[in-house]
């Protein structure tokens, strides 16, 4: 249906008799605009096209993993060729959305190759940053009248919800949680998960089921209790100022077993490079 | 002041934008018939069989329901198989 599309909408481009004498527009029609708008939108549907065909390849390949380096690129490539390839005041919404929709592929595909590295802290990152992008995108180009959940009977539709078979959160990408080149234009980005600290509190009142995966996943990988550690974080800082406290040995045990070292300001990060 | 069949082709683009099926159509065949007998017929035709595909709205659904289950963030199944 797409190249059907293109095809019609390019024969209108070329056709040279837009706007002749014996082939008027409607009064006060300005027919560079209608020219300019049709080509951007073939450039638009061929970058659809590509998403579409990306979509295709994930579900197209249950027994062998996508190459999801080889994707990664090419998406980054998708997005930084086109990023500007249509600016027609029509289309900022459907340009967003591509943007948006290309920064979440990107990260997932980031996401999925970190963990495969075992970079839980980056892939995490970036999945945090892929929520962001989806909520920028439920934002910014759903109408909340819109029922979420509509009925897709195309042919693209179909092959998307196939995708769920083998790509499953086919996340992936080198672990770089700088993104700048994903960065969507006009958006807000989402929040960027620079500190792990921050990103924990973000993570504990934002979304309290993935905080509690993510404790889960530090307790299986490092033996680390993610809501203690916390509870140590705030009772240290309290003790900062007690001389007493301060006068303890460098390295010691606390009552509930865990190994002290260095002072009350340091003792999170020193425990966690213990463990 | 731009025409009423630039304002419409706009709303069109914008209904397609927000994945909202009923209002492009309805736009689209709002700037069909302005149009119509004129050389922009064609491609406005062309444009009332895109409003109708639902692909734009593929990649969010697809994203929102297998990805990002409803509204609480969870890692994807490969992702959990992948960790454990």
């Amino acid at each position: 249906m797409y190249t059907i599309i293109i095809e019609d909408l390019q024969k209108v481009v070329r056709d040279r008799s837009i706007g002749n004498v014996n082939t008027p527009l409607p009064a006060g029609v300005n027919a560079e605009y209608f020219v300019d708008l049709f080509q951007q939108t073939c450039t638009l549907i061929n970058v659809r096209q590509k998403l579409i065909s990306t979509y295709r390849l994930l579900a197209g390949s249950p027994s062998s993993l996508p190459d999801y380096r080889l994707l990664v690129v090419s998406l980054e490539v998708l997005f930084d060729t086109n990023r500007n390839s249509f600016q027609h005041p029509c289309l900022t919404l459907l340009r967003m959305g591509f943007m948006i929709e290309t920064s979440i592929l990107i990260c997932l595909f980031k996401a999925q190759l970190a963990i495969g590295s075992y970079e839980f802290k980056d892939s995490t990152a970036l999945l945090f940053k892929c929520r962001g992008y989806l909520d920028n995108w439920r934002q910014r180009c759903l109408p909340t009248s819109t029922p979420e959940h509509a009925p897709l009977s195309s042919a693209v539709s179909r092959s998307a919800s196939d995708v769920s078979v083998t790509s499953g959160g086919s996340g992936g990408g080198t672990a770089n949680p700088s993104l700048s080149s994903t960065s969507v234009g006009g958006g807000n980005p989402p929040p960027a998960a620079s500190s792990s600290s921050k990103l924990d509190v973000d993570l504990a009142k934002t979304a309290p089921k993935t905080f509690m995966w993510l404790n889960e996943l530090y307790g299986i990988a490092f033996g680390v209790d993610l809501r203690r550690l916390k509870f140590q974080k705030h009772r240290n800082a309290r003790r900062e100022n007690d001389p007493l406290f301060l006068q303890r040995p460098a390295l010691s045990r606390d009552r509930h077993g865990w190994i002290r070292l260095g002072d009350a300001s340091t003792v999170c990060s020193n425990r966690l490079r213990l463990l | 002041m731009s025409s009423p069949l630039e304002e419409h082709t706009r709303l069109f683009y914008d209904a397609l934008g927000r994945y909202n099926q009923t209002d492009a159509s309805r736009h689209i065949k709002t700037c069909t018939a302005l149009v119509a007998n004129t050389p922009l017929a064609q491609g406005f035709a062309a444009l009332s069989r895109f409003s109708v595909s639902e692909g734009m709205y593929a990649s969010y659904a697809f994203l929102k329901k297998n990805i990002f289950k409803k509204d609480v963030w969870s890692p994807p199944p490969a992702t959990r198989l992948c960790c454990y």
